[in-house]
């Protein structure tokens, strides 16, 4: 079961909204034997305390590989000691990244890997339409912080649902 | 801007240059020679080698006007400031370090800082020949006792061993990072020097061998008949099999005192020696002054010139049990400008002629056949046709004679190729012609014999031949001839990287880890290669070409390291700190940006890139006038024309890493050393402002708060004492 650590980044480099979760995918295998709680990440101290850092470091990846590719899923941006790292950037240059630590127990190598990558590529989608639907919001400003606790529900049914 | 500070790689690649690729000249004094000094010098403990071993690095101790004057192969002249020489015990006390430490290390890496008797037993082998400057009783007996180990060591040494101790190269930088005085750029300096420094003599690469020995005699002591005795010891001494003992500079360095020798008796005294012993000799006029208590007639010096990491290890340990200082020499001020004067007279005259004559007989009877239609002819017919007499190749190497025609003359037992070889000779010749700074002809010299090699399955010298291929072509593309440099086209690059680094790296790194167990040797060239290459991209300013491969070799190192010393039960702090930095600074130091762009980075070290911009005037000016203001109207960042062309967060996280290391050490200083190179992209200062950094569960929170309590505590204590 691997942790997932999601972050949204403004234009200042700032983090709007950041949430750790883990996988639900296989948590029914794992949460048989008891030894984690499904949903609740899993990134040892010294990952944890770095990884708003390696957000931020990636920010000069996305913005090199953002003109090479019109999309604006960016795919994977980068590996930084040992935690891979996947960027979306948004109309509004807001940044969207999710780190994960890169899993070994990906049996079936490419095919899981490509499933994978089309899972967090829908995440990144669907959270895109719920960042529009807050940035509609006549009294929240671009680079505010989001607090609305409906949208951090929202975000973590869609974890739930892709990751 | 001087954003991030740190090494810069030219200083590396000079002390390459320095330290690495200099001559190395092996010195033995008469025990009167060694009297003679510690007369001069007021000091009983010194040697005449330890005299000496400063003023090799000319550079740092140079005479007025000084110039070096090289003479390629192409008969075209420069000009050098500075050409540095390794001055070194003599060759046989040299193999019986080797050969005594081989013995200590036998099972396995043996910790001499902290291991007592360990090292009790390796400084007193260091004494009995020299190097720690007890007045040797005779130099004859200890070239016998040497010449024993000598006879034993030939065969013993057919394992070759580790280039250095990593634990032990662990252990020394963490007491060098506790000196006050060090920097980070002087602790990567430091780490740089210890990797590249060795006195080691393998038979697969000639820096080591020495291209001079120099007999120091005491004019009124010494005679003509004494000095026979000691050349003719010296000849007589057992050399492993790949040491061309004919390649060697017999040279006399005769000490008088001129108040009371006249200089005509030295005339006459030198010529004798040429006369009757075919060798030419230097003068060294020293006076004995009188008046030589006074402060401002000494010349402090530093003894510690290319020390390996041993024996600085074993000089801290005796240091700190007998708690006497003995890193500094203090020298009368005549007789250190005569000892300049004379050496670099020594070196110009004979010392670089000698070199150039060698090649240009190597050249000519060596590498020219094996260039030539013929030799290449008679190089294909021996691979094809003669190949029957594979037996006696294992067997008896020696008798492989000197022609060249026998096939593979290489001992697979040993490892080695006999010294007559013109194997060997060439390979001699590509490093001389390296020292004398011809890199171009020495990278071609290099590629062809690297063949040779292949065909014969010399691993080990196919894989020394990479390393010194990639170098020299480094080096060469690094070598500043004017102040605009032609930046290589692209098929250049693409040639020299795909063609020549990746794979030749790769290649190496089979060979030494994997065939012989040797990695240390490749750790050495991956240091010297990301050094190189990061002088390649600041000459040129194409770090977009090689930024992913050094982060891909300085990763490679970490892991190396990582992997050794967690296998022996240590965590790798210092060296993973350092290499954590050198990641920083690499990039830190990437810029995609074209010259004509460079107006571009305006930072100026106080405010942060992703700062915004100032309101301009013209947009003040509207306001007053009434008009209608966007208060929500984003202005654009300080970085906003280098989206995506610098690495500086990167960088950042990076030395954010690397701090991580020190503090476990409570090395603060480092640690704020590395803080300042946060500073573009972190508010370093303010501890308490609501950044999202300064979170107390994040890293740099965290560190900030650890980094200030301490500081706290540091002015309580002072203030309490």
């Amino acid at each position: 079961m691997s942790s997932y650590y999601f972050s949204i980044v403004g234009t200042r480099d700032n983090p709007l909204y950041e949430v750790e979760f883990s996988s639900f995918k296989t948590a029914t295998t794992s949460s048989s034997t008891g030894s984690s709680v499904p949903g609740i990440s899993q990134f040892p101290t010294n990952i944890k305390e770095i990884l708003p850092f390696v957000t931020n470091s990636s920010l000069d990846l996305i913005e090199d590989f953002q003109w090479t590719t019109s999309s604006f899923n960016l795919g994977k941006i980068d590996s930084f000691y040992g935690l891979l790292v996947y960027g979306f950037i948004t109309q509004g240059n807001i940044k969207f990244i999710l780190c994960f630590e890169g899993s070994n127990n990906n049996n079936n190598g490419s095919s899981a890997q490509k499933y994978n990558e089309n899972s967090i590529k829908q995440f990144f989608v669907d959270v895109n339409d719920l960042y529009v639907k807050c940035l509609l919001n006549p009294f929240y400003a671009v680079n505010d912080a989001i607090t609305s606790p409906d949208f951090d529900l929202k975000v973590k049914l869609l974890a739930k649902k892709y990751l | 801007m001087d954003y991030p500070s740190g090494l810069d790689p030219y200083t590396a690649r000079q002390h390459l240059l320095h330290h690495t690729f200099s001559p190395l000249i092996s010195i033995q004094s008469s025990h009167n020679a060694d009297v003679f000094f510690q007369r001069v010098l007021g000091n009983e403990n010194i040697s005449t080698s330890q005299v000496f071993r400063p003023y090799g690095n000319n550079a740092k101790y140079t005479v007025p006007n000084q110039s070096f004057k090289i003479i390629n192969n192409q008969l075209i002249t420069k000009n050098y400031p500075s050409f540095p020489v390794r001055f070194e015990p003599s060759l046989p006390e040299l193999l019986s370090i080797i050969h005594a430490s081989s013995s200590d290390n036998s099972n396995g890496i043996t910790n001499v800082y902290s291991n007592s008797s360990n090292t009790t037993t390796a400084s007193s082998n260091f004494a009995s020949t020299g190097m720690a400057g007890s007045p040797v009783s005779s130099i004859s007996s200890a070239v016998t006792t040497v010449s024993q180990i000598g006879a034993n060591s030939s065969s013993s040494s057919t394992q070759l061993r580790q280039l250095f101790s990593i634990s032990n190269l662990e252990l020394l930088l963490r007491h060098t990072a506790k000196d006050e005085n060090i920097t980070d750029k002087g602790l990567t300096l430091a780490f740089f020097n210890k990797v590249i420094t060795s006195n080691r003599i393998v038979p697969f690469e000639t820096f080591n061998h020495p291209i001079s020995q120099v007999f120091v005699i005491d004019y009124e002591n010494d005679t003509i008949e004494s000095l026979r005795k000691l050349i003719v010891e010296f000849r007589n001494f057992n050399f492993p099999k790949f040491f061309q003992i004919d390649d060697l500079l017999i040279h006399v360095f005769v000490l008088f005192d001129s108040n009371k020798v006249p200089s005509s008796d030295i005339i006459a005294f030198q010529n004798k020696i040429r006369s009757s012993l075919n060798t030419n000799s230097t003068a060294i006029p020293i006076v004995e002054t009188e008046d030589g208590d006074k402060p401002g007639n000494f010349i402090k010096l530093s003894i510690i010139e290319n020390s390996t990491i041993d024996e600085d290890l074993q000089r801290i340990s005796l240091q700190e049990s007998s708690s006497e200082s003995c890193s500094y020499l203090q020298i009368p001020k005549s007789a250190d400008s005569i000892i300049r004067i004379k050496l670099y007279e020594y070196i110009n005259k004979h010392l670089i002629p000698h070199m150039q004559a060698k090649i240009r007989i190597w050249d000519d009877q060596m590498l020219q056949p094996k260039k030539s239609i013929t030799g290449r002819f008679f190089s294909a017919s021996r691979k094809f046709f003669n190949n029957n007499n594979s037996d006696s190749n294992l067997s008896n190497v020696t008798s492989s004679s000197s022609t060249g025609l026998n096939s593979a003359s290489f001992n697979y037992h040993e490892n080695y190729y006999y010294k007559s070889t013109p194997e060997q000779t060439i390979r001699k010749l590509a490093d001389w012609s390296l020292i004398l700074k011809d890199f171009k002809y020495a990278y071609s010299t290099y590629d062809l014999i690297k063949k040779d090699y292949t065909n014969d399955k010399a691993w080990v010298y196919v894989a020394s031949t990479q390393e010194m291929c990639i170098v020299s072509l480094l080096l060469a593309q690094t070598q500043q001839v004017n102040l605009n440099p032609v930046q290589p086209d692209k098929n250049t690059l693409r040639k020299i990287r795909h063609d020549i680094i990746e794979p030749y790296i790769d290649n190496l790194t089979y060979t030494f880890k994997s065939r012989l167990n040797l990695k240390t040797y490749c750790l050495k060239t991956l240091v010297i290669v990301i050094e190189l290459l990061l002088c390649i991209c600041s000459t040129f300013n194409i770090s977009w070409w090689w930024n992913d491969l050094i982060e891909k070799y300085l990763l490679k190192l970490v892991g190396e390291f990582d992997g050794h010393l967690l296998a022996n039960g240590q965590r790798p702090q210092v060296i993973r700190a350092i290499l954590y930095a050198r990641l920083g600074y690499c990039f830190g130091k990437c810029i995609f940006l074209n010259d004509d762009n460079r107006y571009l980075i305006k930072f100026d070290g106080t405010t942060m890139i992703h700062a915004e911009t100032e309101e301009d005037e013209k947009t003040k000016e509207e306001k007053e006038e009434g008009l209608y203001h966007n208060p929500y109207k984003l202005r654009p960042p300080l970085n906003n024309g280098l989206a995506g062309l610098m690495r500086y967060r990167k960088s950042a996280t990076w030395y954010l890493l690397s701090i991580r290391e020190w503090l476990p050490l409570k090395n603060y200083k480092q640690a704020s050393f590395l803080m300042n190179n946060l500073s573009l992209v972190y508010n370093i200062k303010d501890v308490e402002s609501d950044d999202w950094y300064n979170r107390s569960d994040s890293l740099l929170g965290f560190m900030k708060r650890y980094i200030k309590e301490n500081e706290v505590n540091e002015k309580a204590t002072k203030s309490d004492e």
